[in-house]
């Protein structure tokens, strides 16, 4: 299984680039990490997923040091861009039924 | 506070003609933004720098590497110290980020002084795309002065290199608060000193500078890995997200029991009965090779083809 990388916008909102990482998901690909990167010019996230042969369950992105989310576990922590703002985020996965 | 704070930048495998040019050109820049302050803004309701002379008289003693050495080492010795050093840098950072965002009057001198930095970094990277990536971003602040209004260049220009002076000290800040959690034989004090440097150095224009291209250094290092940047994620709706799911849950059944027949509606309903399908293997390939790319075409699914899977 190979990885990959997608750009997600700055200037998304944290719900935004939510949607953007479970939407990616949905084809089977599971989040692996994001960093800041210069791509054209811009300073964007550039995000790395990795293609698997099933769909994970789903993610939710938290400004660092919210509470964890019920039956979830802390899958990255780190810097993305977010509504045009560096911002520490955490990422989390529901548990497998 | 005497010890003098170091850049600890990445090891970098340039010429002692190619560093000094950098640093002449990055100097010359920060110069020309710190000539004039407070343009077009108000003055400070305080002095940073008042504050800071301070800060550095209260803190002196925790602050100061010498006097940690004088005594017995402790965590709360060492805690006292990264606060004293954090808090230091912190003050120094918000003046510089003040003097820096408020020289947009002299845009000529600062943002030439910028690009001939651009442009003797862009000369001495080492890699071709990454000196191509440094070259563009320079014609991006300099080559369109003629047409465009300079101030949006030299904001744009500003505003970035500040974002990544802001990511790399948050970065090295969450490095710091871990570290301070732990025991001294886990976390060092010369661990602790290095990372206050780094913390410093990480709110320099030098740094954010080198960060950017370490990140067109990054995307190079993962090209050469095979990672491939596909395109740009676009945020779904809910209802996208399910649609999305069903399909890709279909496909994954079927090609993981092997039922062609279910394979080729799948590749009809998605557009690819072009691609070869007279094997098993052939079609699971066709089907696995391209559904992503297709699917990330549309998110909203044709209204044909949608509860069809």
């Amino acid at each position: 299984m190979s990885s990959y990388l997608m750009t997600m916008r700055g200037a998304h909102t944290l719900a935004q680039l939510q949607q953007a990482v479970r939407g990616e998901e949905a084809l089977a690909s599971k989040f692996v990490k994001s960093q800041l990167s210069a791509v054209d010019g811009g300073i964007t996230n550039l995000v790395t997923f990795q293609e698997i042969n099933a769909i994970p369950a789903k993610v939710q992105l938290l400004a660092h040091g919210s509470a964890a989310p019920d039956g979830s576990s802390l899958v990255w922590s780190g810097v993305m861009l977010v509504g045009g703002s560096n911002t520490v985020v955490d990422i989390w996965r529901a548990q497998a039924a | 506070m005497g010890d003098v704070v170091v850049h600890r930048g990445p090891p970098r495998a340039r010429g002692p003609a190619a560093r000094l040019l950098i640093l002449l050109g990055l100097s010359l820049a920060l110069a020309g933004c710190s000539s004039l302050r407070h343009g077009g803004a108000p003055d400070p309701v305080f002095s940073v720098g008042t504050d800071l002379e301070a800060m550095r008289k209260a803190l002196g003693a925790t602050g100061s590497v010498t006097e940690y050495y004088a005594q017995a080492a402790s965590v709360e010795r060492r805690n006292a110290f990264i606060d004293s050093r954090v808090a230091l840098a912190n003050l120094a950072y918000i003046q510089f980020i003040s003097d820096l965002t408020a020289d947009k009057q002299h845009l000529d001198a600062a943002s030439d002084m910028l690009i001939l930095g651009l442009n003797l970094l862009g000369t001495a990277a080492n890699g071709v795309r990454a000196q191509a990536n440094l070259a563009a971003t320079a014609a991006g602040v300099g080559g369109s002065k003629a047409i465009v209004d300079k101030s949006y260049y030299y904001q744009k220009t500003t505003s970035a290199l500040v974002t990544t002076m802001n990511a790399s000290r948050k970065e090295v800040l969450l490095r710091i608060l871990e570290g301070v959690k732990k025991p001294l034989a886990d976390y060092s004090f010369s661990q602790a000193l290095a990372d206050t440097h780094d913390y410093y150095a990480a709110g320099t224009l030098l740094s954010a500078v080198v960060a950017v291209q370490a990140g067109a250094t990054a995307r190079e290092a993962k090209a050469d890995q095979g990672l491939a940047l596909v395109g740009e994620a676009k945020v779904l709706t809910n209802a996208q997200i399910d649609d999305r799911t069903a399909v890709v849950q279909a496909i994954l059944t079927a090609t993981q029991n092997d039922d062609l027949p279910k394979i080729k509606n799948l590749l009809k309903l998605l557009g690819l009965e072009g691609l070869p399908q007279n094997t098993l293997d052939e079609a699971e390939a066709s089907l696995l090779g391209s559904y992503r790319r297709v699917l990330r075409d549309k998110p909203e699914l044709p209204a044909a083809i949608k509860g069809k899977f």
